[in-house]
């Protein structure tokens, strides 16, 4: 096959894959992404972070009078949105009738939680004369119509207490004026529910800009005095992919920039950039196109990764090009591959092995952080073997910085060789910065810190949660059972013996399906206990007659108690009222029913634990602290992997050199490299994390590539230039770009850059005293 | 909402009693209004009002009725206050689209924008301010009566919603005197109320309105 057509199925094949993944380009920020299979509890908890549970949002307008008008038209305006699955901003008076509706009937079941012992006591004398008194001031105050209207059916005032008890346990969103308030009374509130998951940033991001431009015309009516603050996980997701699309953006720009410099101060030649850059996005198209064919869109996290490909994947036609630049004149440009083809096999082989292993990861994130690479890099290589050299002129003459590096680095190596201990004492500095440092690293093992939110919109989100008293996020006791009625029973005994933790001071309060709905049982055990209280009627009777009532004023309450008109009150009652969110905490995960109960002010982990002792379906969930846990389990497979990813590639130099001083030395640039990286981080306090370790085998990686090269090149002593300025040039490439990736603001593509950037650079110091040693091996053999 | 609209309920025939309290006490010594219309323009030329109240309430569960007396104000266009003296203390304070209610157990406020009745009934109240007496016939069915000394004024509401909470509004007077006024629910319920000490076209500093309505009752009469 000529060049030409080389060149064009190139470029043909580049477009097309690079349509594919533009018009398919879909990309997601969420943490699941980075939350490994963790059993049940982190099964239960992944699946409640995408729940319909997480998908809304808390807006909170003040800023003077018209707050409430303000956020009713919001509310009304944000209802006709397509991404809003519901709005509340308070009860309308048809809110307040249906609920009225929903428990005055059902009035008789839900009295008591613990119904065979207050309820005979509720009906003691002593209690009904106090009750009948109190039912007395109340038919005096100026708005007792309502009483006047359900005494008779409802003498011990039961619906009221319901009432209280729902206005008890949501204080915030309870105010008279029948809209939502913050519980200082100076903000309105407006709750809504969305239609997508909170991290699907694709309609999200629309909403959440509707939301601003809806807001910002209403305060302009209002006067522009109102404030508008929100809290959800929407806006932190939109955020952060913002966020990464910045960064994104501003990597890919300087890689690109530096990339470009350097080849240009080296080759002096823009074609020759034109060329190299092929290798690169070349793979990074490849890769992208099989990453959207799945199901799945790709992570913010892997796109920023997949552009490290132009650091790593740069480094073939680097060496391609400055190889035959500097070979005789008359080299044609596949006789120059011909000549480093094993070197280059060699290298590519076990970086892309180094990510396989990183695509063996549990981590859904990580795996397709590596396969994404290992693709990039096996097409990278392909790239270089076959369509690299059609684009190459046949005769090249190198340049004078490619002169200069060849010679100055002919020149080190001569003078490193002449001085036998100075290679042995890098090696022996950087085996000494690993000794000391690497017993002071520190982990971090919360992989919320790998994903940054704006601290300004997180104090503001918490601002807007502590207005509505909203619970922790992330803690929760989940009720598992078989049937909607037993997770409903066991929801009453978690509310029971949470209750007590409450008083002793372990927790601040629950938000629990509790408070508007009960087990049929309990409510059963209600009716009954009433039923079963002597002479009933009489006894109210006779007691509220001497309070000035009418004799048999209270036959309705009788003959409710006797036969009520309603079944207790179940979870599909709940459809179609104001209520009805109440019961979103009740759901069917995959054949069985979770009752969630949200937490505020959890005091400690154990104390809950502790407090949910006997009921064995019930789960305490703090999913921080699970994900942590699991992390750190991680974090000793991925140190594990590593040491395979090691052997591994070790493995693979035995085989390619069978010599063991030889593959030793090919492999100690890349293993000492990653080892005094990370001393030199225990050294100066940079803490660790999983993705920095799955960064050392970038390291791995890339310094076996320079390993292989400087070995293969001190066997041939010809090349002994052209190899070690091709390592310079594709070490300052790498360098550069992973050193932009250092200055992200996400700590996962920072942890990648500082990383791999460091252990480059040492792969680099290393890589001429390698040489030097090499040599020496191959002369006494 | 319910109790904002049931305090509303309660407010009704005060509203009505103090709207026509100037024009009323103002004719003291005349002849009654004999034209409804007469009435109207009597209501929409009332002033600062300042009575005390007698108010009973006969409920079906109850043997005796409920007897409460205190003060009520107005102070034009839309506010209103009612301050209970006996036998407790409490209060009910209508300040434009805001209903105010409080007693021992706290103060509570109430948004009329979310309740249609409740709106609707300040609506109506603001149409009598008015003495609109067309918008008046559109909302409630009118009976009128009146002779050379005494006259009555019965109101049944059109709406639904409204006749879900009143059945009728009941006044009647003597000259220019109001007399009788009360209201009937639809369970049977009645609250009559007796209104003396009438004073009219009063006008009160912004401290004393302050004071006159809110939660916190006066003390003194001012």
């Amino acid at each position: 096959m000529n060049d030409l057509r080389v060149r064009w199925i190139t470029f043909a094949l580049l477009a097309g894959v690079g349509l594919y993944g533009v018009s398919h380009l879909e990309f997601t920020n969420s943490i699941k992404s980075f939350i490994p299979a963790a059993g049940e509890l982190g099964d239960l908890s992944l699946e409640l972070v995408d729940s319909p549970l997480a998908r809304r949002m808390a807006i909170s307008i003040g800023g003077g009078e018209k707050r409430t008008s303000v956020a009713t038209a919001l509310a009304e305006s944000l209802r006709s949105h397509p991404e809003v699955a519901w709005v509340e901003s308070g009860f309308d008076e048809d809110a307040l009738r249906g609920i009225y509706e929903l428990y005055f009937a059902r009035r008789v079941y839900l009295i008591s939680e613990k119904p065979e012992a207050e309820i005979p006591a509720l009906l003691e004398p002593a209690a009904l004369e106090r009750r009948a008194a109190g039912l007395r001031r109340s038919l005096a105050q100026p708005d007792s119509m309502l009483v006047a209207r359900t005494a008779p059916e409802d003498p011990l005032g039961l619906f009221q207490r319901i009432v209280d008890r729902i206005r008890d346990a949501h204080p915030a969103l309870s105010s008279g004026s029948g809209s939502f308030e913050s519980a200082s009374g100076e903000h309105a509130i407006v709750l809504l529910g969305l239609r997508s998951s909170p991290f699907d940033s694709e309609h999200q991001a629309p909403l959440l800009d509707y939301l601003d431009s809806e807001f910002a015309r209403l305060n302009a009516e209002a006067g522009g005095q109102m404030v508008l603050e929100s809290s959800g996980i929407n806006r932190v997701s939109v955020a952060s992919e913002r966020s990464i699309r910045g960064d994104t953006n501003f990597i890919s720009a300087v890689s690109v920039s530096v990339v470009c410099a350097l080849f240009l101060l080296i080759f002096h030649s823009l074609r020759h950039l034109a060329i190299a850059i092929l290798t690169p996005l070349s793979g990074f198209a490849v890769a992208m196109a099989v990453a959207l064919s799945g199901d799945n869109p790709v992570h913010g996290i892997t796109l920023g990764f997949g552009f490290v490909l132009i650091g790593v994947a740069i480094d073939y036609p680097i060496h391609l090009m400055n190889h035959h630049a500097l070979s005789p004149p008359g080299t044609l440009p596949r006789e120059t591959v011909a000549q480093i083809r094993s070197s280059l096999l060699l290298s590519a082989l076990t970086t892309t092995l180094a990510f396989v292993a990183l695509a063996l990861s549990d981590f859904p994130g990580l795996q397709a952080m590596g396969t994404f690479a290992a693709i990039g890099i096996a097409v990278a290589l392909a790239v270089t073997l076959f369509s690299i050299p059609a684009f190459m002129s046949p005769s090249a003459v190198p340049t004078p910085a490619q002169h200069a590096l060849a010679h100055g680095f002919a020149r080190l190596v001569g003078w490193l060789g002449a001085r036998d201990g100075l290679a042995v004492a890098l090696f022996a500095a950087c085996a000494l910065i690993a000794a000391v440092g690497v017993p002071q690293l520190h982990w971090e093992d919360d992989p919320s810190t790998l994903i940054v939110g704006d601290p300004a919109l997180i104090a503001e989100s918490e601002r807007v949660r502590a207005r509505i008293a909203d619970f922790d996020s992330g803690r929760f006791v989940v009720g598992l059972a078989p049937n909607a009625e037993a997770a409903l029973v066991l929801n009453d005994q978690i509310h029971d013996q949470l209750a007590q933790a409450i008083a002793a001071g372990d927790l601040e309060g629950t938000s629990s399906l509790h408070t508007f709905l009960w087990s049929q049982a309990l409510q059963r055990r209600n009716l009954e206990a009433l039923r079963s209280v002597p002479d009933l009627a009489g006894r109210i009777d006779r007691i509220f007659v001497q309070s000035g009532f009418q004799s048999g004023a209270f036959r309705g309450f009788s003959a409710a108690v006797a036969a009520p008109s309603v079944a207790p009150l179940r979870a599909e009652d709940f459809a179609g009222t104001a209520l009805e969110r109440s019961v979103d905490s009740l759901v069917e995960l995959e054949g069985r029913w979770a009752v969630v109960t949200y937490l505020r002010g959890v005091r400690s982990g154990d104390a809950i634990r502790r407090a949910l002792a006997g009921l064995e379906r019930a789960r305490y969930i703090d999913q921080k602290e699970i994900v942590a846990g699991v992390y750190q389990g991680y974090r000793h497979s991925m140190v594990r992997v590593l040491a395979l990813g090691c052997v591994i590639v070790f493995v693979v130099l035995q085989l390619r050199y069978r010599n063991l001083r030889a593959a030793l030395l090919a492999f100690a640039t890349a293993g000492l490299a990653a080892l005094a990286t990370y001393g030199a981080f225990g050294i100066f306090g940079v803490s660790v994390n999983v993705v920095s370790t799955v960064s050392l085998l970038l390291v791995l990686g890339m310094g076996v590539d320079y390993g292989i090269f400087t070995v293969d090149g001190a066997r041939t002593s010809d090349r002994l230039g052209a190899t070690l300025s091709s390592i310079l040039v594709s070490c300052l490439t790498s360098v550069f770009v992973f050193g932009t990736l250092a200055l992200s603001e996400q700590p996962a593509l920072r942890a990648v850059g500082l990383t791999t950037g460091t252990g480059i650079l040492f792969a680099l110091v290393l890589s001429p005293a390698v040489f030097v040693m090499a040599r020496r091996i191959r002369v006494r053999e | 909402m319910r109790r904002a609209r049931s305090s509303l309920v309660a407010l009704l025939p005060i509203l009505w009693v103090i709207c026509g309290g100037d024009s009323l006490a103002s004719d003291a010594s005349g002849s009654a209004p004999t034209e409804l219309e007469a009435l109207m323009q009597r209501f929409a030329s009332s002033g600062g009002v300042r009575a005390r109240f007698r108010e009973s309430r006969h409920l079906s569960i109850l043997t005796d009725p409920i007897e409460t007396t205190g003060m009520l104000y107005f102070a034009p266009p839309d506010r209103l206050a009612r301050h209970t003296t006996w036998p407790g203390r409490s209060s009910v304070v209508i300040d434009a689209e805001r209903v105010l209610l409080g007693d021992e157990t706290g103060q509570r406020v109430f948004d009329l924008h979310s309740s249609e009745v409740a709106r609707a009934l300040v609506g109506n109240l603001m149409i009598v301010f008015r003495g609109d007496l067309e918008a008046l016939r559109a909302r409630y069915s009118i009976a009128f009566d009146s002779n050379a000394e005494s006259w009555t004024l019965d109101l049944e509401p059109r709406s639904r919603a409204l006749r879900s909470v009143i059945e009728r509004v009941h006044f009647a007077g003597k000259g220019g005197n109001l007399t009788e006024m009360e209201t009937r629910e639809p369970n049977g319920d009645r609250t009559i109320m007796e209104l003396s000490e009438i004073e009219v076209g009063l006008s009160w500093g912004q401290p004393e309105l302050d004071r006159i309505f809110s939660v916190d009752p006066p003390d003194t009469t001012p």
